[in-house]
């Protein structure tokens, strides 16, 4: 329903002669704040935690990583998996493959700080199919990737969609969930405004199947936009200490050729 | 509250017993009483005074229906009648007994020529009501304003206190109070959404516009149900002795008025209607989605009213606006308010006028999603009833009652999914609620001396929330503790309020005056929104089990002097507001088609409190205001900020508005507006970080920036026609943003396109310079 909301804001846009320029404003510089990014996933046996800090608004480098932290994550059988650190605040664990409906326990050690989050790998959910769609907007034609997949009845599901496009690395689109159709053969379409695709384009669509923690991160993220009364950070598993999210996802890819 | 509801009615009655006697016991007089109309037009004329020529400290003012009731000593008496704009009027009358008197007073020709009695022009010093603003209809016309829509609600921006609710927008804030916290009435029906085409328009035509009133404080006890501000419009009666036409065709929309007499003197009609039509222009587009779509609003205003005698007449009014938009065949979406007001005014005697008040007002919006893939329709509604009854008493020249009850109905049904069945949407239905306020008020004007005014009264507001349904408690968290089914009538929730109001003027010397005011307010209705634009889709509920009523307090003080001959007026006021009960929302909250949206809301503490001054040059050629507020608006709540205090989005410490209005000669008269204002308090991010390659912001402290401070100059011209004897024609020119500057509509942050990992701002503003022309015509 957002999409069409969307829409709307795109056509008053449109109709108000409104003109865009980039300025320069002064930004306070926060004390960096830690972000932690965790993921097991059943589709690799290379799992992956991120540990960085905020870097301030005006910094030409992404992120600011954080070495030297111990990282395990414990499975609800009690296996303990070790993360190394492969290149500053890249922690990673080899040979540790996801599994559905297995719970998860993330422990981080930084600088004598303790975090700790819970998740639990969500059923998987893959897409039946794939196609391009076309949608005419103010004459121009708009060309993305929908995807159609049975949602399962009765429980709720939380989906996140990343796009690559001819090869290039993997994106993300957006986040969705069944609120509006649970139980229905659905079709979404992953729209990214900022991506032209061109037919001949090759697109791989990862389709995550996450937990409602995750959901509610990348929500918060995809819903913040120029019209937020109050933009705020997204809500953190892992409480006031750090920001970020630990996601353990079921996911499947589906490629198509952009017609 | 121990107070209960029957106890306060009790208390309000033995009051009024009380005023009774007071009259009773009072010394042989007679009264006077009557209409005061327009002599050329029927219409009544709000406001208008009678005075004694021989002592013109005693007088009345016409109430909204043009009824006036004044209480003489017995013997022969000089009495004047006037009105601002209007000829004074004079009638000797010798009372020996009570006595009814109409009066028609004849517009002046000139407003040069018009002579003003003192007390008419003097009322803005004597009268005990502060916080208010009177809107002249005809100050309107002149004063430019975007696409040479005239507009009441743009127009009121322009005063101290009033702030604007963003570039082109009609909505307003007051005294740092929200959008929803004011009531806006247009003929005693509640109207929702006051605004065309996402704010850029107000819904008011003003062809149709009698009198506008906004009160921004010291509300006499019979407004209730907002927290902030009451914007009280009447709308024209029509033309009781000729038949009229007035219209105009200007560059996004025509207006055409026709008013006339049923019968001659006894009752007229007045029909106002709008149409927008840049939607005529897409279907000369080449492109399919453009042509196809559709893109405009209209307005419907009637009225008829009846004179069946001396002591009775009946209203009948009505207002429709809808707004369509639809783009291609992706989507439908319709919004749009109806009321209709049936009043029935009863004089009992001389002295006690009654009116009887029925009201339907309906807000309802539609979205339609009939395409390939989806079939499928939101819609969703709030619907009321209200019966209103009203009494004024005029005891005596020193004293006037005003009391009476109020019973709103309300029903609120949300957004509701209605999917077709072969569509990947479910059907959602959300229970409606039902909400009932109760409310009775008494109010009391009294000189007790010739230099003291007061205002003092009572209401006491009872909301209850009925079943059926399924209401569920929530823990700080938002989490559900319990639920809990009622059935139909059952009472799920009952809050009773006592609103204490009083005002004070004090008559220095002839021309100043010191006034004071208190009032608190209650508000059972609460419109959600997390998003700076209101729009229609926005989610309305009421008080319940979780929500309890918004509470605000509000004292302020203020000095009042007119000067050089009362043709300067000039104000000053501070207030400080207290407010309960305010509501913001969790992080990210989803307020849309939410069975559990009272889980998604959070309550705090507001303050607000400003100084607010006013020049105005009311006569002569040249003639305009100039209006300053200082203010600050501030909110607390417990899980926003850390639980410190933060500035209020609609926070500007600055307010300025010049008005300016020149007649260059008969046929020319010129314009202009500047308005200045400190930029609205916003969030930016301190920081950002990454996730997947994608670039995140950090976001520290609620509206700890601001937006840069905004101004814009506004050109008007205004020509008119020699006035043949049926027929005038004027051209309205209009230039909104003079000097083309680029206010900023939205500040926002986004990955350099050459290289992500640096981060630009970038500004949207919305009107640069934009020209206008409008004919109008009115025979």
């Amino acid at each position: 329903m957002k999409t069409y909301f969307r829409y709307i804001a795109i056509s008053i846009s449109f109709l108000m002669f409104s003109c865009e320029d980039v300025i320069d404003i002064n930004l306070n510089d926060a004390d960096p704040q830690l972000v932690i990014i965790g993921e097991v996933s059943n589709n690799t046996n290379v799992q992956q935690v991120s540990i960085n800090r905020t870097v301030a608004f005006a910094s030409d480098t992404p992120f600011d990583p954080v070495p030297g932290a111990e990282v395990e994550v414990v499975d609800g059988r009690g296996r303990v998996y070790r993360f190394t650190e492969e290149t500053p605040g890249i922690y990673v664990a080899n040979g540790f493959t996801g599994s559905q409906n297995e719970r998860y326990d993330l422990h981080v050690r930084v600088d004598g700080q303790e975090f700790m989050a819970t998740a639990t790998m969500p059923s998987l959910t893959t897409a039946d199919s794939i196609g391009t769609s076309v949608r005419n907007l103010f004459g121009e034609e708009e060309k993305f990737v929908s995807v159609k997949y049975q949602d399962p009845p009765g429980v709720a599901n939380y989906y996140r969609y990343l796009q690559r496009v001819n090869g290039e690395r993997f994106k993300m689109v957006k986040v969705a969930n069944d609120k509006f159709n649970d139980g229905r053969y659905v079709s979404d379409d992953l729209i990214d405004f900022d991506v032209e695709l061109v037919a001949g384009d090759s697109v791989v669509i990862q389709m995550q199947c996450i937990d409602k923690a995750t959901f509610d991160f990348w929500n918060a993220v995809q819903s913040i936009n120029p019209g937020t009364a109050a933009p705020a950070n997204p809500p953190s598993v892992f409480g006031d200490g750090a920001l970020g999210y630990f996601s353990a996802h079921a996911m499947s890819e589906i490629s198509t050729v952009v017609q | 509250m121990s107070l209960t509801p029957v106890c306060g009615f009790r208390f309000i009655l033995l009051t009024i017993l009380i005023g009774v006697q007071a009259v009773v016991f009072s010394q042989t007089t007679h009264t006077i009483s009557g209409h005061i109309r327009d002599a050329l037009t029927g219409e009544t004329l709000i406001g208008a005074s009678i005075t004694l020529k021989a002592n013109p400290s005693i007088g009345a003012r016409a109430n909204n229906y043009g009824f006036y009731s004044l209480t003489v000593p017995e013997g022969d008496h000089v009495f004047v009648f006037s009105h601002v704009g209007y000829q004074v009027e004079e009638a000797a009358i010798g009372l020996t007994g009570n006595r009814t008197f109409d009066i028609e007073l004849q517009l002046g020709e000139m407003l040069d020529e018009v002579v003003i009695t003192k007390s008419s022009k003097s009322e803005n010093v004597s009268s005990p009501q502060m916080g208010v603003a009177r809107v002249d209809i005809n100050e309107i016309r002149h004063v430019p304003v975007l696409m040479g829509e005239k507009d009441v609600l743009k127009t009121i921006q322009l005063l101290p206190g009033v702030l604007s609710g963003g570039e082109g927008s009609s909505h307003f804030f007051v005294r740092g109070g929200t959008g929803d916290q004011n009531l806006i009435l247009l003929d005693e029906a509640m109207v929702y959404n006051a605004s065309h085409l996402f704010g850029f328009f107000s819904t008011f035509n003003s062809d149709a516009i009698k009198e506008v009133n906004l009160y921004k404080g010291g509300m006499s006890a019979q407004y209730g149900g907002r927290l902030a501000s009451v914007l009280d419009i009447n709308m024209l009666d029509g033309n009781k002795k000729n038949f009229g036409a007035e219209g105009g065709v200007g560059i996004i929309a025509s207006r055409l008025k026709v008013d006339g007499p049923i019968v001659k003197d006894k009752g007229s009609f007045m029909v106002s209607g709008r149409r927008t039509y840049a939607d005529l222009f897409l279907k000369f587009s080449n492109d399919e989605s453009i042509n196809q779509s559709s893109l405009y609003f209209y307005d419907l205003n009637a009225k008829a009213n009846y004179r069946l005698n001396d002591r009775n007449a009946l209203f009948l009014s009505g207002y429709f606006g809808k707004d369509v938009l639809g783009y291609s065949d992706l989507f439908g979406f319709d919004w749009g308010n109806a009321t209709a007001t049936l009043r029935w005014n009863h004089v009992l005697n001389n002295q006690l006028f009654s009116n009887t008040t029925l009201v339907y007002s309906n807000f309802n919006y539609n979205v339609n999603i009939d395409n390939e893939d989806y079939d499928f329709v939101i819609a969703s509604r709030i619907l009321n009833y209200n019966l209103k009854q009203d009494f004024q008493l005029y005891a005596t020249n020193k004293s006037t009652w005003r009391f009476g009850v109020n019973l709103l109905r309300q029903r609120i049904s949300p957004a509701n999914i209605d999917a077709d069945e072969d569509t990947p949407v479910n059907s959602l239905q959300l229970e409606d609620r039902t909400g009932m306020e109760l409310a009775a008020y008494i109010s009391h004007e009294w000189n007790p001396t010739d230099h003291l005014n007061v205002v003092y009264g009572l209401r006491v507001n009872n909301f209850l929330l009925f079943g059926p349904g399924v209401f569920s408690q929530y823990d700080a968290d938002g989490d559900i503790m319990g639920s809990q089914t009622y059935k139909n009538g059952e009472v799920v929730q009952h809050y009773i309020n006592l609103e204490p109001r009083l005002s004070l003027s004090y008559q220095l010397q002839g021309n100043n005056s010191l006034k004071v005011s208190y009032n608190r307010n209650s508000q059972n209705l609460h419109q959600l929104s997390n998003s700076t634009s209101s729009l229609p889709t926005d989610a309305w509920v009421m008080s319940s089990n979780n929500i309890k009523p918004q509470v605000a307090d509000q004292v302020a003080l203020g000095y009042y002097q007119n000067f050089g001959g009362d043709v300067y007026e000039f104000s000053a006021e501070t207030y400080y507001k207290y407010m309960q009960n305010q509501i913001d929302y969790r992080n990210a909250a989803d307020l849309q088609a939410n069975e559990h949206i009272e889980a998604e809301l959070l309550y705090g503490m507001g303050r607000a409190y400003g100084l607010e001054l006013f020049l105005k040059k009311r006569e002569g050629k040249f003639n305009g205001w100039l209006s300053y507020a200082l203010s600050r608006s501030e909110r607390q709540f417990d899980d926003i900020n850390e639980g410190n205090w933060f500035v209020a989005r609609q926070d500007r410490t600055h307010d300025v508005s010049l008005v300016g209005m020149y007649q260059l000669s008969p046929r020319w008269n010129l314009s202009a507006t500047f308005v200045y204002s400190t930029g609205n308090a916003v969030t930016f991010p301190s920081g950002k970080y990454s996730v997947d390659g994608q670039t995140l912001w950090y976001y520290t402290e609620r509206n700890g920036y601001r937006m840069p401070d905004y101004h814009r100059l506004d050109l008007g011209a205004t020509w008119e026609s020699k006035v043949t004897k049926r027929f005038k024609t004027t051209w309205t020119f209009g230039l909104y943003n003079a000097y083309n500057r680029k206010n900023a509509y939205i500040i926002d942050f986004r990955e350099n396109e050459s290289n992500p990992n640096i981060t630009e701002t970038y500004r949207i503003a919305l009107f640069g310079i934009i020209p206008s022309i409008t004919w109008n015509f009115k025979f």
